[in-house]
């Protein structure tokens, strides 16, 4: 009877293991590796980092800069702005020679039990990856006045705190514009005759509709007649960790003539691409260069949110003195905070007026000459 | 033909089977006899490969039977009578014997070929069945004949019936040993397993009579008599014939008339009346699934009758739950100890209060005064000699006999005037038996009111005062037990030649 | 002559001394701790070679685990801060639980607890301490209703499982709705404002942190839950009616109005539960809202074998399990997962009975009392 037994023990103990070990290929926390994903989308992005990276020089003495972050629930492996924010401590933590530690969220409640323990640890500066810990970071940041925090996508108006905000309608009116442009040529993917084009978008509020009000005026600047089909996955969290409806909506916007969609809604955007690679149109990623991470689906491009750029930044004010507390930091394109990733893969379908299109409205941005809507105009 | 050597099968530190020798000649019906719980069941599913054996070896013809699952049994020729039926309701007599081993060819089923088997089976075993019959609209006893049948279909030449006599009326009974007779005169070999001695006597060759999971004995029936075998099974002399004191039924103390209760699939009592006096015990026989069930709980406000009326003592009661009923000296001892008598999980104390733990003895303003409760509890186990004697044992961990005599110990508390026992002694030791009817006949000599419903006839006849029989929710004989005779009863219980067979519902009271 | 008249009970002969009781009550707290704690040790010998392969060393990431759970008052802290809601989302599925009924509906009653105390707490006038506490009271109240509409269906045949299921989704999107429509607050966090500083339950104090009087008040309510269950005349019906609802109906309780009451307290545990997490800990009811307090409580209770006193222990083994991920993914390189993991496997072997009865033989059984779940399914 006793063989038996401890057979089957072993033979769950191997089950639970193998449980384990799958899972943690996929999100593993560490501090190193986990990262790799969004670091590697950081080099594809190319030279447009190289801004930020000078101040790497000038830095003094950023060797006992202790820098820090809390993931909001989403945790490391979200291939979007917790990698991406990761991946600028990893640059600091490389470049800047600074040490860094990543504390991952289980539970709302550890927002405020993860920003403690690590100020309590001396940690500065600590950023709150998420505009879900701006409670929190109110709540934390003033027992803590020496140290410094940042909080990314919100604004914390404490003196001790820098609040990063991203112009992601200055990158979402790229990507407009290649749409615009794209839906008029005629490719295996995209239908000359119908100049229609889509935005699918996660859960439905100002920050999202800032992603739709870039689009559209970005396709409208070079396609006035284009028509923009818009749909939301929902109004909770859950829309954006719900590519089932994703894909629903995917078709449905194709059905109705869209044949490049472009969306703001986190994993949902899952649902899209395996809709634009069943029905062969293009989509267009966002936060990160979703093309890279997904060969062989027609991605067109990505609009890039580099909340890695804007991590790195910060840390490098804060070992320069310069830390922007109580400020509210923007980084729109001029700042390297948004842009749009290369076309890659298709690039050979992407005529060069288009590139050139791009690249002006780029610099129309920068220089002022355009302003670019944050609510979708009526 | 077949041996069993040293079986021996333990349950975690209780021995089921210690060490069983048993042999079964060809041609014989060798009987199993034991208590509750002695361990004959355990035998022969070890036999019949649905347990396995920890030692000890079976033969059949010499030879290593090699049984591990039923159906290496069923390859070896032995068939098996289980006391549950395993039946499909919904098939006739002959998809239900052929089902598993389906004449034809392929997914075919040759319903006629199966039918002509069943047909000609029956003929030469005298086993009276209609093959194209729907089996959920047969009685018990043909219902059995089926079960019997299956194993004939299998050419089974070694048949074990389990308990096959609990269900039937006495002639159906009869019927059935001569049957078996008549395959034993064709060869077959028949185990029949019961804890009644008296039928062993009439049927079988040899007995084999197990205690405590070991081999007594094996006698010839011819050369023993019910004594003896009373005297094996349970390891001291009994008394047989229960002493009955002459008591004098004095007043009306429960009147039912009218009754109609529904159960679980429709009617199930259709218009009973009956009269329960004081110092009278009134034995409702008949076989299970009559009624009787639904008679008892609705006579003990359990379940709330359709129409008709209940009087307990000149006072309408129809309307009231069990609690109200209790509350004016109303005791039961319902037919399920597990489900219905006791909550297993519960302690002794806890299941000694569960219908009055309301009075103010035992709680107050809805607080459980739990002392007070252990303290009664204690001195009705003391009272009663359950074992093991700890109020704070769970009674899911006491044997039958003493969970049976926990709850007769809590309803006969504080001297009910009515007392209504469906089948007290079902499934316990023979000493429990006793103790139980010694109870009953107290509280009749006391002056209470008693209904015995029983299954067991022997039972009825040596405890009650007047026998009612119940046949399909009504009551269709009822005779002084003095006058009764088991061949009248017999009948009443079949449905037959009661006095008012004819008659539609009409007025079924019992009168005295 | 009537039944009535059981003979004089003495109530001094049921008396036991308190030596005697001691010795019981710890011999059985001793046997019902048994089958957690093997599951426990189990759990963590897995985990050593999840610690392994995630290259760290085993001893440091224990010892973080238990300094992060229980090695400092700011630790102690967050483990009562976790453990909270946990002890009244775990006696929202115990309490059913013995009354035969499986509650997986925790998760609803307390985000409707949680936004009806905001609500009162966001709109009514009066003191502080006042408002806080008509704001608990109306937490509980809301979190009774959801619990009696399934306690409702039951009656007419709708099982409570499937209901139970279907109302979390109602409850916690109609908590969405109410805290982004009618009760919307500024901020960037969507969601309800803020309750005024007053109404907010005051913390414990003492370098415990975010560690409030919720706590106090759960331990409060499992000693309730006790007094209720299993010293009253109620909690002895409603534990009737789970056991064996045969013996119910034959010794005259009412089944129907028993299961009744227990999925509404049930749901009135989870509502206040959810009522002091978003009075005390957040102050509001934001629309990523607490996640799965209420089905953790279903682990709690299985944990806790469906006592009040094992649902305490529970929630704190659950709060501290949490709290000391955090601290050993601060300290080493573990992932935070690593807790759910340990988490898993104590609550695969402890409601795995059969697999452990298998295991450690057939005696191992009665340790696992109270946690058999074809008891509450099968109602």
């Amino acid at each position: 009877m006793r063989t038996p037994k401890l057979l089957a023990a072993l033979f769950a103990l191997a089950l639970l293991l193998a449980a384990c070990g799958g899972g943690d290929e996929g999100e593993s926390s560490g501090s190193s590796d986990a990262s790799e994903p969004a670091a590697a989308t950081s080099e594809a992005a190319g030279g447009a980092s190289e801004a930020g990276s000078e101040g790497g020089t000038s830095s003094t003495d950023a060797s006992d800069v202790m820098a820090a972050m809390v993931t909001d629930v989403g945790g490391l492996g979200d291939q979007s702005f917790n990698d991406s924010a990761n991946a600028g401590l990893e640059r600091a933590a490389s470049e800047l020679g600074a040490q860094k530690n990543v504390l991952e969220s289980g539970a709302p409640t550890d927002y405020v039990n993860n920003l403690t323990q690590l100020a309590q640890n001396n940690f500065s500066p600590i950023f709150a990856v998420g505009f879900l810990m701006t409670d929190a970071v109110t709540e934390v940041a003033p027992q803590f006045p020496d140290q410094s925090f940042a909080i990314i996508d919100s604004v914390v108006e404490e003196p001790n705190v820098a609040s990063l905000t991203f112009r992601e309608e200055q990158g979402s009116y790229l990507a407009g514009v290649a749409a615009g442009l794209m839906t008029q040529e005629d490719t295996e993917f995209t239908n000359p005759d119908d100049k229609t084009v889509g935005f699918l978008g996660g859960l439905e509020g100002p920050l999202i509709k800032k992603f739709e009000a870039g689009y559209t005026a970005g396709v409208q600047s070079v396609c006035e007649d284009c028509e923009v089909l818009v749909e939301y996955a929902g109004t909770t969290p859950e829309a954006f960790n719900d590519p089932a409806a994703g894909q629903e909506i995917a078709l449905r916007l194709n059905d109705r003539g869209a044949d490049i969609i472009y969306h703001a809604s986190g994993a949902t955007g899952a649902g899209l691409f395996e809709a634009a690679n069943d029905r062969q149109f293009f989509a267009i990623g966002v936060d990160s260069d979703q093309a890279a991470v997904n060969p062989g689906i027609p991605i067109l491009t990505s609009m890039l949110k580099r909340v890695d750029n804007a991590v790195f930044q910060t840390v490098e004010q804060f070992a320069n003195d310069e830390f922007p507390g109580g400020e509210v930091q923007t980084f729109g394109l001029a700042e390297d905070g948004v842009g749009l990733a290369p076309f890659g893969e298709f690039s050979d379908l992407v005529p060069s007026e288009v590139t050139d299109a791009v690249d002006q409205a780029r610099q129309d941005i920068i220089d002022g000459n355009v302003e670019v809507p944050t609510e979708p105009q009526q | 033909m077949l041996e069993m050597r040293g079986v021996t099968k333990a349950f975690g530190s209780t021995v089921a089977n210690d060490s069983i020798d048993l042999e079964l000649r060809k041609g014989e019906i060798h009987g199993l006899l034991g208590e509750n719980g002695a361990g004959k069941s355990t035998l022969v599913k070890i036999l019949y490969g649905l347990y396995k054996a920890d030692e000890g070896e079976i033969y059949i013809d010499g030879e290593p039977a090699g049984i591990t699952t039923p159906s290496d049994a069923v390859d070896r020729g032995i068939g098996m009578v289980h006391q549950h039926f395993m039946l499909v309701p919904t098939l006739s007599v002959a998809e239900n014997v052929v089902l598993g081993a389906e004449p034809g060819q392929g997914p075919r089923l040759d319903i006629a070929a199966a039918e002509r088997a069943v047909r000609d089976l029956s003929e030469r075993y005298g086993l009276r069945v209609d093959p194209t019959a729907n089996v959920g609209h047969l009685s018990v006893g043909v219902q059995q004949r089926v079960e019997v049948l299956k194993t004939l279909y299998r050419d089974a030449r070694i048949l074990v019936l389990d308990e096959p006599t609990a269900v039937l009326t006495p002639q159906e009974t009869d019927e059935l040993f001569t049957v078996l007779r008549g395959f034993v005169d064709e060869g077959l070999s028949i185990i029949l397993i019961t804890h009644k001695l008296g039928e062993l006597l009439g049927v079988s060759d040899r007995i084999t009579v197990i205690r405590d999971g070991k081999v007594v004995d094996t006698v010839v029936t011819s050369e023993t008599d019910e004594a003896e075998l009373a005297r094996l099974m349970v390891g001291r002399e009994v008394v047989l014939q229960v002493a009955k004191e002459d008591v004098e039924a004095g007043d009306v103390r429960m009147e039912a008339s009218d009754l109609i209760v529904d159960g679980a699939s429709g009617e199930a009592v259709s218009g009973v009346g009956l009269e329960i006096r004081s110092g009278e015990i009134l034995g409702v026989a008949g076989v299970d699934g009559n009624g009787q069930v639904e008679l008892a709980e609705a006579l003990a406000g359990v379940r709330q009758p359709r129409s008709g009326r209940i009087e307990l003592a000149g006072e309408d009661v129809t309307a009231l739950d069990s609690a109200a009923m209790r509350a004016r000296g109303l005791a039961y001892v319902p037919e399920d100890r597990g489900g219905k008598g006791l909550v297993g999980e519960f302690t002794l104390a806890e299941n000694f209060v569960l219908k009055t733990y309301r009075r103010s003895m035992f709680s107050k303003i809805g607080w459980l005064l739990r002392n007070a409760i252990r303290a009664f509890a204690r001195r009705r186990i003391d009272a009663f000699d359950v074992r093991p004697p700890n109020p704070q044992a769970s009674a899911a961990s006491l044997s039958g006999g003493n969970q049976q005599k926990v709850i007769v110990a809590r309803e006969l508390a504080g001297e009910p005037d009515v007392l209504i026992a469906n089948q007290p002694t079902r499934g316990v030791d023979v000493g429990a038996i006793e103790f139980i009817h010694g109870q009953l006949l107290e509280q009749r000599e006391r002056g209470a009111a008693i209904l015995l419903i029983s299954l067991e006839l022997d039972e009825i006849r040596q405890l009650a005062d007047r026998i009612a029989v119940m046949y399909d929710g009504r009551i269709v004989g009822e005779i002084d037990a003095a006058d009764a005779t088991d061949e009248q009863l017999g009948l009443w219980m079949a449905g037959r030649g009661g006095p008012d067979e004819d008659q539609p519902t009409g007025d079924d009271r019992v009168r005295s | 002559m009537s039944g009535d008249e059981i003979e004089e009970v003495d109530e001094a002969e049921g008396r036991r001394s308190i030596g005697e009781i001691l010795r019981e009550q710890v011999v059985a707290a001793g046997r019902a701790l048994i089958f957690p704690a093997v599951a426990l040790a189990i759990a963590l010998l897995v985990g050593v070679v999840v610690i392994l392969i995630t290259g760290n060393s085993v001893i440091e990431a224990y010892a973080a685990l238990l300094r992060g759970g229980f090695g400092s008052r700011q630790a102690l802290g967050r483990t009562i801060s976790n453990a909270t809601p946990l002890i009244f989302t775990g006696l929202a599925v115990a309490i059913p639980f013995r009354g035969g009924l499986f509650n997986i509906g925790g998760e609803g009653q307390l985000f409707i607890g949680a936004i009806a105390g905001v609500w009162i707490g966001l709109t009514m006038p009066g003191p502080g301490p006042l408002v806080a506490f008509v704001a608990i009271i109306v937490a509980g109240l809301a979190g009774w209703i959801w619990g009696a509409i399934p306690g409702l269906l039951k009656i007419w045949g709708a099982h409570e499982v499937i209901t139970t299921i279907m109302l979390n989704f109602i409850g916690i999107n109609l908590t969405f709705w109410l805290a982004k429509n009618p009760l919307s607050g500024e901020g960037a966090v969507p969601g309800t404002g803020f309750v005024p500083e007053g109404v907010r339950l005051t913390r414990l104090g003492g370098g415990l942190g975010a560690a409030h009087y919720g706590f106090v008040l759960g331990i409060v309510a499992a000693i309730v839950a006790y007094i209720l269950i299993w010293r009253t005349t109620k909690g002895y019906e409603l534990r009737t009616v789970g056991q064996a609802p045969g013996a119910a109906r034959y010794a005259g309780m009412s089944v129907a109005a028993n299961s009744f009451l227990a999925i509404a307290l049930g749901g009135m545990f989870a509502g206040l539960g959810g009522g002091l997490e978003s009075l005390g800990t957040f102050g509001k009811v934001s629309v990523p809202f607490i996640s799965n307090l209420g089905f953790n409580g279903i682990g709690v209770a299985l944990l806790g074998r469906n006592h009040p006193a094992g649902v305490v222990l529970g929630a704190i083994f659950f709060g501290g399990l949490a709290a000391g991920a955090q601290q050993m993914q601060f300290s080493t390189g573990v992932p935070l997962d690593l807790a759910d993991v340990l988490l898993a496997i104590v609550l695969l072997f402890v409601t795995a009975t059969k697999l452990v009865e298998y295991l450690l033989g057939r005696r191992a059984r009665t340790f696992a009392a109270g946690t058999r779940l074809e008891k509450g399914l099968a109602g």
